[in-house]
């Protein structure tokens, strides 16, 4: 029994892939905690400003998602595993996948199913999960993908990534993973992070006949337009135009939920057009007479009771300029 | 008809109360919030008014959209009337106060501005402020780089000025306090939506 074990462990598979699966991890670990990010549910809050930067586009959620553990793999496969055929790759590669997932979007699943107070849900409950359910196929999918890449050495990958001696001697691992992390802390913390320029951006998002439909329906119901402008603008960030153009599915099956840039309740389908006339009508009115901060303040709450999201609204409403002119 | 607007939606801590305009020869032009222009023609990047009132009143300047996307466009144009009001503004030099309304502020006032009748006009932008004026978070004003030109009523001559931050020679200084709030901004909006006339915002009184 004890020559068995010996032997299994002495084999060079299990060593490699031992060495892969610990290499492929931590290198991951390292990677994501360099952003300081409670994630993957943060993407979709409000109060990090790096979320909010990869939210607003579905292609830099797509990149930040897929593309460094995807790179991460085929570079640990090739370094610890390019002479010992598919499977080998495919498990080391699996359960790599495997462990991750299960750390953050099985885990964050599960507790938005549980409703733990470790996750908040920022969209439609089912939205998000079923964000994370494609998150977690689309990187299983990858995982095949990257073993089959290192070990039919498609794109002759073996010539151009290190092999483990050549790792040892440049440290090639700690070079990529260091670059990895800086390029993509770069891309998400330049001066767009600052949160007035993520404000401006969101504000630049908005098409601007909405942006003037806001402004003669606030004159028409004598609405503050810059709280609700702030109201939009929040909005915008929690629900970027990818979200709501998925969302938007759920309007086939003609079910209950919010809808439009202003994400008002409806039992069906409205544009963003008509959920700005009803959020200002319902919401909004005569809220230009009101100059009682508690009194503003509850007027947004009753939008949405986050206190996070709350103060993203009044954060918006300083940056716009929260003065009583004649505008 | 001439259609008269006034510039809007600069108050914004992107714009700080400033618009960008470039005349038709394309030299630069810093226009006030509140400026009141006529819209001469829509532009397909922009809009070409004819400026009002300040000291480049009858020069014609194009101005960019305020947002330009999905083929539309807003204006920085706002067709609301102002009810610009008369005021008229006191500086006790003795203890350095500057009487707004029933508001006072704390000034520091150069010992070259002597007691008289002054005229406020359409302010300038100061470049290269120091960034803590600005800092609101610690009693700055996003407003803080803009100046506003006093003149004696008696005595025309530029270079003195009413405006936010520590000490300027020749000037009246709206004192910076990192305990206070944006007094700057409160001062800056009373100014900037009053009216004497065309060329002149409102007046002070130095005692």
């Amino acid at each position: 029994m004890v020559e068995a074990i010996a032997n299994f462990i002495q084999n060079p598979v299990v060593i490699n892939s031992i060495g892969a699966l610990l290499f492929i991890n931590i290198l991951l670990k390292l990677f994501y905690k360099s952003f300081e990010l409670t994630w993957p549910e943060l993407y979709f809050a409000t109060n990090d400003k790096t979320a909010l930067f990869v939210s607003v586009s579905f292609r830099r959620f797509l990149m930040f998602r897929f593309l460094p553990p995807f790179v991460l793999i085929i570079f640990g496969l090739s370094v610890f595993l390019r002479d010992f055929g598919f499977r080998a790759n495919l498990y080391v590669s699996l359960i790599s996948i495997s462990v991750y997932l299960i750390n953050h979007d099985v885990k964050a699943i599960y507790q938005i199913l549980t409703k733990s107070d470790k996750v908040k849900t920022y969209f439609n409950l089912w939205f998000q999960i079923i964000l994370h359910l494609f998150v977690v196929v689309l990187m299983l999918v990858l995982g095949v993908v990257s073993a089959y890449i290192v070990s039919s050495n498609l794109f002759s990958i073996t010539k151009i990534l290190p092999t483990f001696q050549g790792l040892a001697d440049n440290l090639w691992s700690s070079l990529i993973a260091v670059l990895l992390a800086v390029y993509f802390k770069e891309i998400f913390s330049h001066e767009g992070l600052s949160q007035d320029i993520l404000y401006r951006r969101s504000l630049e998002t908005i098409p601007p006949k909405l942006l003037n439909l806001i402004e003669s329906e606030s004159k028409k119901h004598n609405a503050d337009e810059n709280l609700v402008k702030a109201v939009c603008v929040a909005e915008n960030l929690q629900r970027p135009k990818w979200v709501r153009k998925i969302e938007n599915i759920k309007a086939f099956l003609r079910l209950y939920g919010t809808y439009g840039i202003m994400q008002v309740r409806s039992n069906k389908p409205i544009s963003d057009e008509e959920s700005i006339k009803v959020a200002i009508r319902e919401r909004f009115k005569n809220s230009a007479s009101v100059f009682d901060p508690d009194q503003r303040r509850k007027i947004v709450s009753d939008y949405n009771k986050d206190s996070r999201y709350i103060d993203v609204v009044f954060n918006i409403l300083s940056y716009l300029g929260d003065f009583q002119t004649p505008e | 008809m001439r259609k008269t607007y006034f510039i809007s939606k600069i108050l914004d801590r992107f714009h700080r109360g400033w618009l960008t305009s470039f005349s038709l020869a394309g030299q630069r032009t810093e226009l006030p919030y509140s400026t009141k222009v006529v819209l001469i023609k829509n532009l397909k990047d922009g809009q070409l008014i004819r400026v009002e009132e300040n000291n480049i009143r009858g020069e014609i300047v194009k101005i960019p959209f305020l947002f330009s996307n999905f083929g539309q466009h807003q204006s920085y144009l706002s067709k609301n009337k102002i009810n610009y009001s008369k005021l008229r503004l006191k500086l006790r030099k003795k203890d350095g106060l500057l009487l707004l309304g029933d508001k006072k502020y704390r000034c520091v006032v150069d010992e070259n501005i002597t007691n008289g009748d002054y005229l406020i006009k359409f302010p300038l932008p100061k470049l290269n402020l120091d960034p803590k004026l600005t800092n609101e978070t610690s009693g700055g004003s996003r407003f803080a780089n803009t100046w506003f030109p006093i003149t004696r009523r008696d005595d025309r001559s530029m270079g003195r000025f009413l405006h936010f931050g520590s000490f300027s020679k020749g000037c009246i200084t709206v004192r910076f306090d990192e305990d206070m709030n944006s007094i700057w901004s409160e001062i800056y909006l009373k100014i900037i939506l009053a009216r004497m006339n065309n060329n002149t915002l409102a007046s002070l009184r130095v005692s």
